[in-house]
């Protein structure tokens, strides 16, 4: 068995193990209720994460996701109040739009001016947060975030009649579109090449500049389209929405185990890693513990994943290296 | 062998900033060959691969591949005719498998999803073709080095008519995977693959090759063909001197002075073995031998940068520990010899790179530093070894190769130094430059520093050295200490060629 | 003295929507006594002083009673976390919801799905726009106003003023802002020179408020929209010297801001009695339990404000240690 599905069942496991612990210490916890809801808080994140995977393994960083989907979100509440007549599906559009121009805009300062990823991202953060206090609906010049009343729009927050959200699903449909890209396209292999070793992607014919401004636009989308769910959500697009939530969004990456060196991880990974942080916090809610302990918890849980795969990866390279030697020559005997 | 030429290098001039490199080199590489490359350093080997494979462009010449003109104006070009280079340095993506590695760029899809059944198909067919198996699912980060070499060969494979060309494939593999690779070069020239084989190692030339060009000062000096193989005779081909005149000898001298560092038994597994030598006061002690003999790591587990695994070494009469700092603190120096990455701080001025192995030195009890102690001895060092230009606060990056490696000599120098280790002392330095180092060397050696300088330059190693000891394989060969001997003695003996009773003649 | 800082109900409860209430069927009324009871406590920032008064007040109340549990929560800021809270306290059928919203309109949908549950949602300092059960709340318009006033008493009616805001967007902000900006209209010589953002921040409010004095040479009152910029500015007015030609004037009262104020470092600020505030939402909590009035009949939510006391030099003394927070 390969190293990759090996690392997959343990962290299904240790999922597993997760919802085990808290199922027991609270009968609470998977009453179909709640499952649907953890299910839906790790789904925003979730989406963003999809964008976000192929970013980090182009070796790259998106600190500009929470900004941008503020922005989208902002642009859309704009439509909505004061423009209540064009039609919903148009008004999604146009957040998905300016989720793809957002995440361009990130990958050309990335690959045309050539500044590092987490500076340009930084930056572009800072412009999409600027855009979305600019846009903010006021009234008499002072800032009045409006409640959405428009409810083919908040039906967006709603649920099929089993109980599973909308936006659940929308996180699972961009899993697997994700995962197929990544697995089983060209862009995807190339995704991969450019992280793990720029240079003889380089060799190999590989535009690798082309793969990067392809993730930031990927990147892009997901906050577009991550944003309607959220926007539903909230009813109101505020200027702080989304504050941090590129931390939670790169947390749930790297748990589910993309290196920031590039070149290693998946979205499938990335899923496990949103389900994992959204199955944390909801389970702690139950304990009757300090909130100070909640963010505690998370922290020192993010360091032990992620630890745990830097050991794993080591102990599994040493002995595959000497196990793979074997191997071969055995084969080469054997002719 | 067949007679069908793959490539065809003709009159190939080039010339960096005026220097002559190629002065109208030519090459001859036919299907089903394997054609060995040879020159000492600065011969023009690499630049002439370079142009081969498109990196640098010629002043002059024409190349053909497959008896048409080509024009080779990029890597690119290069690989769309076939022709593919093989580094010391792998160059395949770790973390995808041996199937995408060897077809990345050429995938084969099916309505716009990767056809991955086809295409482990394909590289089934190219291993059972070449006969070299590997899991083409397995992962390339978690192959050894020489199943990676592998990989990287079968992807130059898939062109039609490939020719490949091996930079030192050896230097990173043990002994048992360089024989696998052998036998794949073998399997390789018999399927009708074209093989440049670049190396110094004369006796994997007489093994593989069927012919050898041999380069000297950017020359062809001659094509052997495997008949003709003497190993005396090509080595005296690389150094160009027929006969060694006097002048080209050097006069080696037993040690006076006091035995000062003495190293019993030293082992590094499966790195060098059992070495054992002692140093003098008052001496510099030239350590020669082939790239991957195991020179710089003995220098490196002497200074403590390196734990060895069996072995003892002693200061006079004081037994050395393992760990640099222990080390610096009983006056070791080492001047290594990738001085970028790891001899200096290249943005920090030249004050703050002399002072950065001093700061015990430098700074009282409470580890405040005293700055103007600082400058003292930044000045001191900077006159002492003319540095130029003379700006202490000028970052070290923008001083030139020689006076780059005068900082990072100064900043032992200003130490109470016992032990200097010198690890290819002017690699990339100006001929003008290399003199003053040489000379510096001396004149801590005339203070009684115990000098060891690790040379791949043999013109070098014999001018800067008072005694040499040539290192194969992990072990050392021989000793030179007496008599006159010439750089031929010393790359014989790199090459396991023992002639002890010609030498001792001298 | 202590008695007039005790809540001063201006309950506006419409009396409409309780008779509604009383005719509309039965509700489940619990008895606080004897039931056991889980309420939760949605705090905006658990690090800032004013939600943490609150805590302590709740807290405090609530250990009389052994039958109540109350735990709270920390919404980092962020309307997203609020509201996957709100949707969790929700599902574990709490009690009762005790609310600090981070932004009235992203609340909004929570507090009425809470509300639709029959679980009583009490809001702190910030209302949610739909109608619940009550908003216990500092004064921030009027305490705008009031600021205005003291500082024109004491410049004559002459001068000019700078404003440090809150965060954009943020609504005490906002209303402290307008009901400042508002009451100045009656005051035609005192000109508003400028506003810029402090961000909440004592730092970034030093930053602006040197920004101001090198552009103005003249600067007679500062108002801050909370007290840990009203520091910031005095700080950055000391250091250059500027401290004495001032009013600087903060809000909320924090026990820092009290300090500064007697030390002569800043002119006043409008202080609430946070401990106070919680547990008056705790007490409102406790009736809307016991009641049978029902919020989704509201036409509006009833509003209980927070006495204030205006803070100067010569008013330090009606504040006491033992209610600084």
């Amino acid at each position: 068995m390969r190293q990759e599905s090996i690392r997959r069942i343990i962290s299904i496991c240790l999922l597993a193990l997760l919802v085990a612990v808290f199922s027991l210490t609270s009968s609470y916890f998977l009453a179909p209720k709640n499952v649907y809801a953890f299910l839906r808080d790790a789904s925003v994140t979730g989406i963003l994460a999809v964008g976000v995977t192929f970013v980090i393994i182009t070796a790259g960083i998106d600190l500009s996701t929470g900004a941008l989907t503020a922005l989208s979100a902002m642009i859309m509440a704009n439509f909505l109040f004061y423009l209540p007549d064009v039609p919903v599906p148009v008004v999604c559009l146009m957040s998905i739009l300016i989720g793809i121009l957002g995440g361009l805009l990130n990958g050309f300062v990335v690959t045309r001016l050539k500044l590092p990823d987490f500076i340009a991202t930084l930056a572009t953060q800072g412009i999409f947060r600027g855009l979305t206090m600019l846009f903010a609906i006021r009234e008499s010049g002072r800032i009045r975030n409006q409640v959405i009343k428009n409810k083919a729009f908040l039906a967006f927050s709603g649920k099929i009649s089993s109980g599973l959200f909308y936006v659940t699903i929308a996180f699972i449909v961009m899993v697997i579109v994700g995962q197929l890209l990544l697995k089983k396209t060209r862009v995807g292999v190339y995704t991969y090449a450019t992280g793990s070793n720029r240079k003889s992607a380089d060799l190999s014919g590989i535009r690798t500049d082309g793969i990067k401004q392809f993730a930031f636009g990927l990147s892009g989308f997901c906050c577009g389209l991550a944003s309607i769910f959220l926007l539903a959500r909230t009813g109101a697009a505020t200027v702080e929405l989304g504050t941090g939530l590129e931390f939670d969004v790169i947390a749930a990456v790297v748990v589910g185990g993309c290196a920031f060196s590039g070149g290693r991880g998946d979205v499938v990974g990335s899923m496990i890693g949103a389900l994992f942080m959204s199955i944390l916090t909801n389970g702690i809610y139950k304990y009757n513990l300090g909130s100070e302990y909640h963010v505690i918890i998370k922290g020192v849980v993010i360091i032990i994943m992620v630890l745990f795969d830097a050991v794993y990866q080591r102990y599994f390279r040493s002995r595959l290296h000497s196990s793979g030697r074997k191997a071969l020559k055995g084969k080469a005997v054997a002719q | 062998m067949s007679d069908q030429v793959l490539l065809r290098a003709e009159n190939i001039h080039k010339s960096f900033s005026g220097v002559q490199v190629l002065k109208g080199v030519n090459l001859e590489i036919r299907s089903g060959e394997v054609h060995a490359l040879m020159g000492e350093n600065g011969a023009g080997k690499s630049t002439l691969i370079k142009i081969i494979m498109g990196v640098y462009p010629k002043d002059e010449g024409t190349i053909w591949i497959q008896g048409k003109q080509a024009e080779i104006n990029s890597r690119s070009d290069a690989q769309r005719l076939g022709l593919a280079v093989i580094y010391q340095e792998l160059s395949l993506i770790p973390t995808l498998t041996v199937m995408q590695n060897i077809l990345l760029g050429q995938e084969t899809r099916r309505c716009g999803l990767l056809d991955s059944k086809t295409m482990t198909r394909r590289v089934l067919e190219l291993m059972e073709r070449f006969d070299l198996y590997l899991d083409p699912g397995e992962v390339v980060e978690n192959l050894s080095i020489a199943q990676q070499q592998t990989v990287e060969i079968l992807k130059s494979l898939t062109v039609d008519a490939p020719l490949i060309i091996m930079d030192e494939p050896t230097a990173s593999l043990s002994a048992s995977e360089s024989e696998r690779l052998f036998d794949i070069i073998n399997r390789l020239r018999d399927k009708g693959v074209g093989i440049l084989y670049i190396t110094h190692r004369l006796e994997e030339v007489r093994l593989l090759a069927d012919r050898l060009t041999v380069l000297r000062d950017g020359e062809n000096v001659a094509v052997v063909e495997k008949k003709d193989y003497d190993p005396q005779k090509i080595i005296r081909m690389m150094i160009g001197k027929d006969i060694a005149t006097s002048a080209d000898r050097v006069a080696m001298h037993r040690p006076g002075g006091p035995v000062g560092l003495s190293v019993r038994g030293l082992t590094r597994r499966g790195v060098f073995e059992n070495v054992s030598f002692d140093a003098h006061h008052g001496e510099i002690l030239g350590i020669g031998g082939l790239v991957g003999s195991g020179r710089t790591e003995v220098l490196r587990t002497i200074f403590g940068a390196d734990r060895a695994d069996a072995g003892e070494i002693t200061l006079d009469g004081e037994k050395i520990g393992g760990t640099v700092a222990g080390n610096i603190k009983k006056g070791f120096g080492l001047i290594p010899e990738d001085r970028r990455g790891q001899g200096f701080i290249p943005l920090q001025s030249i004050r703050k790179n002399i002072a950065l192995t001093n700061y015990d030195l430098l700074s009282n009890a409470l580890g405040i530093v005293n700055s103007g102690r600082e400058s003292r001895m930044c000045d001191d060092a900077i006159s002492n070894l003319a540095v130029r230009p003379n700006i202490p606060s000028m970052p070290v990056i923008n001083l030139s190769g020689g006076n780059q490696q005068k900082v990072v000599v100064g900043k032992w120098m200003a130490r109470d130094l016992r032990v200097l280790l010198v690890d290819e002392p002017t690699a990339g330095i100006d001929v003008g430059v290399k003199e003053a180092i040489y000379q510096i060397l001396e004149g801590l050696a005339a203070k009684g520093v115990i000098v060891i300088v690790v040379s791949s330059d043999l013109q070098e190693l014999l001018r800067v050295s008072t005694r040499i000891l040539v290192m194969r394989k992990g072990r050392i060969f021989r000793e030179f200490n007496e008599g006159f001997i010439t750089q031929e003695d010393v790359l014989a003996a790199a090459s396991g060629i023992d002639n002890s009773r010609e030498a001792d003649h001298e | 003295m202590k008695k007039t800082l005790v809540v001063l109900l201006v309950l506006a409860l419409m009396m409409m929507g309780m008779t509604a209430a009383l005719a509309d069927g039965p509700k489940a009324v619990k008895n606080p006594y004897k039931d056991q009871l889980k309420i939760g406590f949605i705090i905006d920032n658990i690090g800032h002083p004013v939600g943490n008064a609150w805590k302590v007040g709740v807290e405090d109340e609530a250990k009389a009673y052994s039958n109540i549990t109350v735990q709270c929560f920390d919404g980092k800021s962020s309307a997203e976390t609020e509201i996957q809270q709100m949707t969790d306290l929700i599902n574990q059928e709490y009690d009762g919801i005790l609310l600090q919203a981070t932004d009235s309109a992203a609340l909004a949908a929570s507090v009425r799905e809470a509300e639709e549950a029959g679980i009583p949602v009490i809001t702190l300092n910030l209302d949610a726009d739909t109608p619940h059960t009550a908003l216990v709340a500092m004064v921030d318009y009027e305490a705008g106003r009031m600021v205005a006033n003291a500082i024109a008493e004491k410049i004559g009616g002459k001068g000019n003023v700078v404003v440090i805001q809150a965060t954009p967007g943020a609504s005490r902000g906002i209303n402290l802002e307008a009901g400042f900006e508002d009451a100045l209209k009656e005051y035609p010589e005192i000109t508003l020179l400028d506003k810029q953002s402090g961000e909440w921040l004592t730092e970034k409010a030093n930053e602006v408020m040197r920004d101001f004095m090198t552009k103005y040479d003249k600067i007679d009152g500062v108002f801050c929209a909370n007290d840990a910029m009203a520091e910031g500015a005095s700080q950055a007015a000391e250091a250059m010297g500027r401290l004495s030609e001032m009013q600087i004037w903060g809000a909320d009262g924090e026990a820092k801001a009290l300090e500064y104020i007697e030390q002569g470092k800043m002119t006043g600020t409008i202080y609430t009695n946070c401990f106070d505030q919680g547990r008056t939402a705790f007490r409102l909590m406790l009736f809307a339990l016991s009641s049978e009035i029902q919020p989704s009949e509201f036409t509006e939510t009833p509003v209980v404000k927070m006495g204030p006391v205006v803070a100067t030099q010569e008013t330090l003394d009606q504040i006491p240690e033992n209610i600084r927070w």
